[in-house]
């Protein structure tokens, strides 16, 4: 992309509008810099420029790494909850506490079962749950409630209205939760898969990596155009996921889809220039334009 | 603070500096900011308009604005013609995220 100094423009613009450059105020310096900086705003939204979009692959959380410990839902703000495993695709949760070294699943795909259950597999959300299902809580809207006359395995999912306990000698509240079957104690009993924050939703753009808040050292998200399944430039056309003003993805089938987005709309803030002050360093990938 | 007005530019520091390094003392400390060259007249009859507006001369501005936005005057018409009948760009309204200052 070819580039011009900002100089040149604030010259174009005080020519324009007759002022001496050699004879400005303070005042008007300011006001120039400030209007330019709208200026490039509007620019910069005013269409999709493809030289200025990023075009990724995102996953929802970090992938699962064998020398992390990870704790399960039990611990309410609990970290290291949910992990991304690249050979499924796929997303799981902790359902146990302190787990660690014992991968989402074997090779065959089937969830680890050392001991005790370990993880359990997040369903993408239901594209059919939309829009009207605004607090689900990963998915537990997909699971049919729990059927008294009907045979559940480990691993299985119901939903259930009624006290509930998740260790052999507790209770705990009555809730309408999403259970699943597990082991604890070595005996077969349901648990609860929710955290406790009706605000963990694990598909929103809040948890996407690369993410807003490692902005240091992966590009930041502008306005997103869409949300693919496959690279969304390429011939093929891509199968486009719908998204809401949350940044929450529905109807996802893949594991780490193709953002494309704006880079973010830069500010100019003007600041002149002060020769007592320490400036901060801009992470490489925050410069839009190389010189 | 990460960026800096300096005479008649914008920069941005890329490390950490010491009082005094100034884009001219330290200049591998700093990168100015360029702009698209192809919006040179938008961007300038713009911020034109812009300083009219904050004039108060807001039907000028208006006028400077529309001047401003030709589209043969910004490549738009160039991009349209490319994207038109591109199914990519057919799509849903943006999220905005957040902005980020320079």
């Amino acid at each position: 992309m070819q580039t011009v100094d900002a100089s040149v423009i604030l010259d174009d613009a005080y020519q324009l509008i007759g002022w001496d450059q050699t004879q400005l105020e303070t005042r008007q310096e300011q006001q120039a810099r400030m209007a330019m900086s709208m200026a490039l705003q509007e620019m910069w939204e005013r269409w999709w420029w493809e030289e200025l979009m990023i075009c990724q692959r995102v996953q929802f959380w970090n992938s699962y790494r064998a020398d992390t410990i990870y704790n399960g839902y039990f611990t309410s703000g609990s970290t290291n909850t949910f992990v991304y495993w690249p050979q499924t695709d796929g997303y799981y949760q902790a359902v146990q506490m302190a787990n660690f070294g014992i991968a989402p699943t074997d090779a065959s795909g089937n969830l680890a079962t050392a001991n005790w259950f370990q993880w359990r597999a997040c369903p993408y959300p239901n594209a059919s749950a939309f829009p009207t299902n605004q607090n689900t809580l990963f998915g537990q809207v997909d699971y049919p409630s729990w059927n008294a006359t009907q045979s559940y395995g480990l691993g299985d999912i119901a939903n259930w209205f009624a006290p509930f306990f998740d260790d052999p000698t507790q209770f705990q509240q009555a809730n309408f939760v999403s259970i699943i079957a597990a082991n604890l104690g070595n005996q077969p009993v349901w648990v609860d898969i929710i955290v406790g924050d009706p605000a963990i939703q694990w598909f929103q753009i809040a948890n996407w990596q690369p993410n807003v808040t490692t902005a240091a050292v992966n590009p930041v998200y502008g306005d997103i155009r869409s949300v693919s399944s496959t690279d969304p430039r390429a011939s093929t056309p891509a199968l486009r996921f719908h998204f809401d003003a949350n940044g929450n993805v529905y109807g996802l089938n893949v594991g780490k889809p193709w953002v494309w987005s704006r880079r973010v709309t830069p500010v100019l803030t003007g600041d002149a220039y002060d020769p007592t002050v320490n400036y901060t360093a801009t992470a490489a990938s925050d410069l839009v334009f190389d010189s | 603070m990460n960026q800096a007005y300096y005479n008649g530019n914008f920069y941005q520091a890329v490390s950490v500096t010491a009082p005094g390094e100034s884009p001219d003392v330290a200049p591998a400390k700093w990168r100015k900011i360029q702009l698209p060259k192809n919006w040179r007249f938008a961007l300038s009859q713009l911020t034109y308009a812009n300083l009219l507006k904050l004039d108060g001369q807001n039907d000028k501005a208006m006028e400077e604005r529309q001047i401003a936005l030709q589209t043969e005057r910004v490549g738009l018409d160039d991009l349209v013609r490319k994207q038109a009948n591109d199914e990519r760009w057919l799509e849903r309204p943006s999220v905005r995220t957040g902005q980020q200052a320079w």
